[in-house]
Formats: C-alpha cells, sequence, structure tokens
C-alpha cells in the first residue's frame, strides 16, 4: 500500500515513527501535500525527536507527536476524535 | 451558568451533595422550575484540571463585523460548537463561556483520574478541530480564527455562588485564576500550561515542542509551559 492509497481511504492516521527512513518520509511528504484535506494525524515514536523534527512534522499538519508509552493508544484515539469534524465523522 | 430568572434554585434531591450540584446544572440546561423548599447544596472541593480557550484578534474581528453582528455570531458559534465538542469528547464540561472562548472543567465531578491527560488531548483536539474549520472556511471569510489554550490543575471548589435566592454553579480555585491567566499569553495554536499540568503529560508529549517559559505579573515563582502546536515560536507578550 502506498503512502497516496492510504490517504485517499482514510479520515484518520495514526503514525507509528519507529525510526527515520523513507516510507515515513514518503507518507509525510504526501500528508504535506494532502493539507487540504485535513486528515489527522498523530505520531507517535519510541524517539527522542529534535526540534527540527518535531517542527517538520508539524509543518507536514500533523496534529500531535506523542511519545510512545502506556497510555499513548487513549490520548491519540482521544485527540483524533477531539480534531475530526462532526461532519467528517458522519461521512 | 447564569440561571434564568424563573429558575432560582435546585430542584429537592435525594443523594449527596455533588449530585445535587450537578443538578444545578441541569436545571439551568432543563430549565426546570425551582423549588423554595430545596436546600442549598453544600460544595465540594476535587482536583480538578480547568482548561479556557480563547480566540486571537477577536476584537479586530468585531470590528471587521462592526455592520453585520449576526455575521459575527455566525463565525463564533461556528468555531464554538468545534471546542465545545472536542472538550466533551475527552470528558470536559464546559463551565461557561467567557467572551469569546470557553472555561471547562476535566475531572470536576470527582470521577476521573486522569484529568490532565484528557485536558491535554482535548487541548490539542480543539487546536487541530479549529484548523480544519480554517481550512474549509478561511477562504471564503477572507480571515483565519487562531485559538489559545491555557491549563492548570489543583484543588477547585464546586458550589453554588450566590444566595438561596439566586444561585449559579460556580467552579473557584487558584487553577482556575491561572488558567484564565494562561489563556490571555497563549498564542495562536499554542497550549500554556502550569508544572504540575506538564509533568503529568511529560511522559506524553514530546518535549521538544514543549519550552519553559514564564508569565509575568503574578506573585510568586509561577512554571509555565509553553507547547506550540501550529510550528509557531513566538515569544510570550
Amino acid at each position: 500500500v502506498t503512502a497516496a492509497q492510504l490517504v485517499a481511504n482514510v479520515r484518520a492516521v495514526v503514525l507509528d515513527l519507529a525510526s527515520p527512513g523513507p516510507a515515513g518520509d514518503a507518507l509525510l511528504e504526501r500528508l504535506r501535500a494532502d493539507n487540504g484535506h485535513g486528515i489527522p494525524v498523530v505520531v507517535v515514536t519510541l524517539m527522542d525527536l529534535d526540534s527540527e523534527a518535531s517542527l517538520s512534522l508539524q509543518k507536514a499538519g500533523v496534529t500531535a507527536v506523542l511519545r510512545k508509552g502506556s497510555d499513548t493508544a487513549a490520548a491519540a484515539a482521544r485527540i483524533l476524535a477531539a480534531t475530526l469534524d462532526r461532519e467528517q465523522v458522519a461521512s | 451558568l447564569i440561571s434564568p430568572p424563573e429558575v432560582r434554585r435546585a430542584p429537592p434531591i435525594e443523594g449527596d451533595d455533588l449530585a445535587r450540584l450537578l443538578l444545578l446544572r441541569k436545571t439551568y440546561e432543563q430549565l426546570q422550575p425551582a423549588d423554595d423548599e430545596a436546600p442549598v447544596p453544600e460544595p465540594v472541593v476535587w482536583d480538578s484540571t480547568i482548561l479556557f480557550t480563547d480566540l486571537r484578534g477577536f476584537t479586530r474581528l468585531t470590528e471587521r463585523f462592526a455592520h453585520d453582528p449576526a455575521g459575527l455570531l455566525r463565525v463564533l458559534n461556528a468555531h464554538l460548537t468545534r471546542i465545545i465538542r472536542s472538550i466533551a469528547i475527552c470528558g470536559g464540561v464546559v463551565e461557561k463561556f467567557v467572551g469569546d472562548g470557553v472555561m471547562s472543567t476535566f475531572g470536576a465531578d470527582g470521577n476521573q483520574t486522569d484529568h490532565i491527560g484528557r485536558a491535554m488531548a482535548a487541548a490539542i483536539g480543539l487546536v487541530g478541530a479549529n484548523e480544519a474549520l480554517n481550512r474549509r472556511l478561511a477562504g471564503d471569510w477572507g480571515f483565519r480564527l487562531d485559538v489559545g489554550v491555557g491549563i492548570a490543575s489543583g484543588p477547585v471548589v464546586i458550589g453554588a455562588v450566590g444566595s438561596v435566592h439566586r444561585s449559579e454553579l460556580g467552579v473557584l480555585g487558584d487553577a482556575v485564576n491561572v488558567a484564565a491567566r494562561l489563556v490571555m499569553h497563549a498564542g495562536a495554536g499554542e497550549v500554556l500550561m502550569t508544572g504540575t499540568v506538564f509533568r503529568a503529560v511529560a511522559g506524553m508529549l514530546q518535549s521538544e515542542l514543549t519550552t519553559q517559559s514564564s508569565v509575568r505579573g503574578r506573585s510568586g515563582s509561577l512554571e509555565i509551559y509553553r507547547m506550540a502546536l501550529l510550528g509557531g515560536r513566538a515569544e510570550l507578550t
């Protein structure tokens, strides 16, 4: 599944950024290009991102960047639910 | 919550004070008639998290709509609809509207041990929801709506403010004052929080997204952390 196919069929994305690499970069680049669609994205990662990496994610339209932990799934779910428009949820 | 004139006090309620306090809120929402025999519920104190929102530049927007105040209300309500929904989804309660923003509580019913995390999720979510609104309508409007958030946590009292003849549900405490002050300094897409709030969510948030700052004008030292959700790095004003 390509990044383009992914973003064409989903309303929200939780991206587990295991390590910097072409797969994550490609998806984020695609998200940046599709920013007008407003797909909310929560990035979860075990890495400690530096300021530059964090800002780059934000500018790519990422809603939040969370450190992976025991409560990450609940937090990501809440954030995405709170971000989605009612219209987006209903459609 | 301001009781309308015909609703002066809570209806007679069996059960503990909290239930009766919450029914004060329902009294407003459901417009139930008052009962003169109803006792005024005793206040309760809970550790809670307070979240304020505020629209940046709303005064300028008001000027823009000087000849169309109804249009201004439509724009404001489009924004508040998203804000209220984001807060409710995360388990918060909008206690009152403050100008163009809201004051909301998390954990003010004593049943949320994770109220700080919930408030933080709501803050991130409502900034995102507001961005979604901007993406959809800012082009038509010709302007953006930018929201700031202030969050503080601590013991607050929830009780009936006023007299037996006229009261409203009030949430009072230092955390309320601090959160209200923080939101005044929060820039577009920014969440300002106290050290207590930051430490509770630090394990979840990428710390690089959060910077420590300070707000002048409050007695004593106040640890302030700022999370800039839209990639901005404006200085505190």
